[in-house]
């Protein structure tokens, strides 16, 4: 895949991220359950557990920056982009791990739109570490 | 050959730069889950929250109603956040009244919260009442009883109900925080404090059993096998 394709994607799968994210920082802040398939309790649990936010700014609210700063990163050609969409995309995983492990065995409810975000994230970061690779080929 | 280019300046630098970014990715995730832990609530140890939203999941609320709405017989019951006998009540009875009866659709029990004892019945009525605005009253109740301090030792601080309102499964926190200073909530307090009047309530607990078959009240933290007797007296038409 070339560069350009690469961040075309990247870029793509930020703005589905930035969307998802948008949703569930707008249900947050409305107070309302997000959609789901086949009813919206585990996304309510999870929505309205006291993990859902971190000193006061909602956890989706940190979604839409972690998306924003991974479409800059596709924005961005050369180094600077590649490894700040290695950072974005490494932070955005990790941290999505801990969250579903703290749906699985702490609140003990699943939330689809986190699952969604999760892959996302795992694709970016699939996507990002393509680049670095093609950078590492590229330097040395 | 393989030695030289593993060692070229931009391999070094390419290595340095991978290294340092996924040192500061892993110290992000870290901090943040540091906060998540951390960085909410005012740290109160709360009790029987899991098993408390564990006999209530699944079965209807509706305000400060727990049941089906067209149950034969409905259980008053007359309840002051700060009264120890309340919390006896709800240790020792109510789990089972909510299993045998609530559960499967023979008795609805609806909450009269009164607010007798000073301050922090107030209080702790006010956040119990608007979190039946979103129909999460006895899941808040629950914990309120169960994390009952001495009566007006100044337990009930802002930080504690708000504790207890994040440890509240699918109670929207900021829509509470906003009802539980409300003017409906303190009409509704006002409403329970008349009730009581007419149904010559003096003290809590009190349930006041009522179906088919007539009206019988009790009073005091009474064990199940008395509540069950009410239930048939009044439940046969």
């Amino acid at each position: 895949m070339s560069e350009r394709r690469t961040r075309a994607l990247l870029a793509a799968l930020s703005v589905a991220g930035l969307l998802v994210s948008a949703y569930l920082t707008w249900s947050h802040l409305q107070g309302v359950a997000p959609a789901c398939v086949g009813g919206s309790g585990g996304c309510e649990a999870v929505q309205t557990s006291r993990y859902s936010q971190i000193v006061g700014i909602p956890v989706a609210a940190l979604g839409l920056a972690g998306y924003a700063g991974l479409l800059v990163s596709a924005l961005i050609k050369g180094e600077g982009g590649i490894f700040f969409g290695l950072f974005v995309a490494l932070v955005g995983v990790l941290f999505s791990a801990y969250l579903t492990w703290l749906e699985l065995f702490v609140i003990g409810a699943v939330c689809q739109w986190c699952v969604v975000s999760a892959v996302l994230m795992v694709w970016s970061l699939l996507l990002a570490a393509l680049r670095v690779k093609r950078l590492q080929s590229r330097w040395t | 050959m393989t030695r030289q280019k593993s060692s070229s300046p931009n391999q070094r630098r390419f290595d340095l730069l991978l290294v340092g970014v996924v040192s500061l990715a892993a110290v992000t995730v870290a901090f943040l889950a540091w906060l998540s832990e951390t960085g909410v609530g005012g740290g109160t140890v709360l009790e029987g929250g899991a098993e408390a939203q564990e006999l209530l999941a699944g079965i209807p609320q509706s305000g400060t109603t727990l049941g089906e709405e067209d149950a034969p017989v409905t259980i008053l019951l007359y309840e002051d956040f700060q009264c120890p006998a309340c919390t006896q009540f709800l240790r020792e009875t109510f789990p089972d009244l909510v299993e045998r009866h609530v559960e499967p659709g023979e008795v609805r029990v609806v909450s009269q919260t009164l607010a007798f004892l000073g301050p922090a019945s107030i209080s702790t009525g006010m956040a119990a009442l608007a979190a039946g605005q979103q129909d999460r009253y006895w899941n808040y109740a629950a914990l309120l009883f169960l994390n009952q301090g001495p009566e007006n030792s100044g337990y009930a601080t802002d930080e504690f109900l708000m504790d207890l309102a994040n440890e509240t499964r699918g109670l929207y926190v900021d829509r509470w925080n906003k009802a539980r200073t409300s003017g409906s909530v303190e009409s509704e307090l006002e409403a329970v404090e008349s009730r009581a009047r007419a149904d010559e309530v003096s003290s809590t607990p009190t349930l006041v059993v009522s179906g088919p078959g007539g009206e019988r009240k009790l009073v005091g933290a009474v064990p199940i096998d008395e509540v069950e007797t009410a239930i048939e007296d009044v439940g046969a038409s």
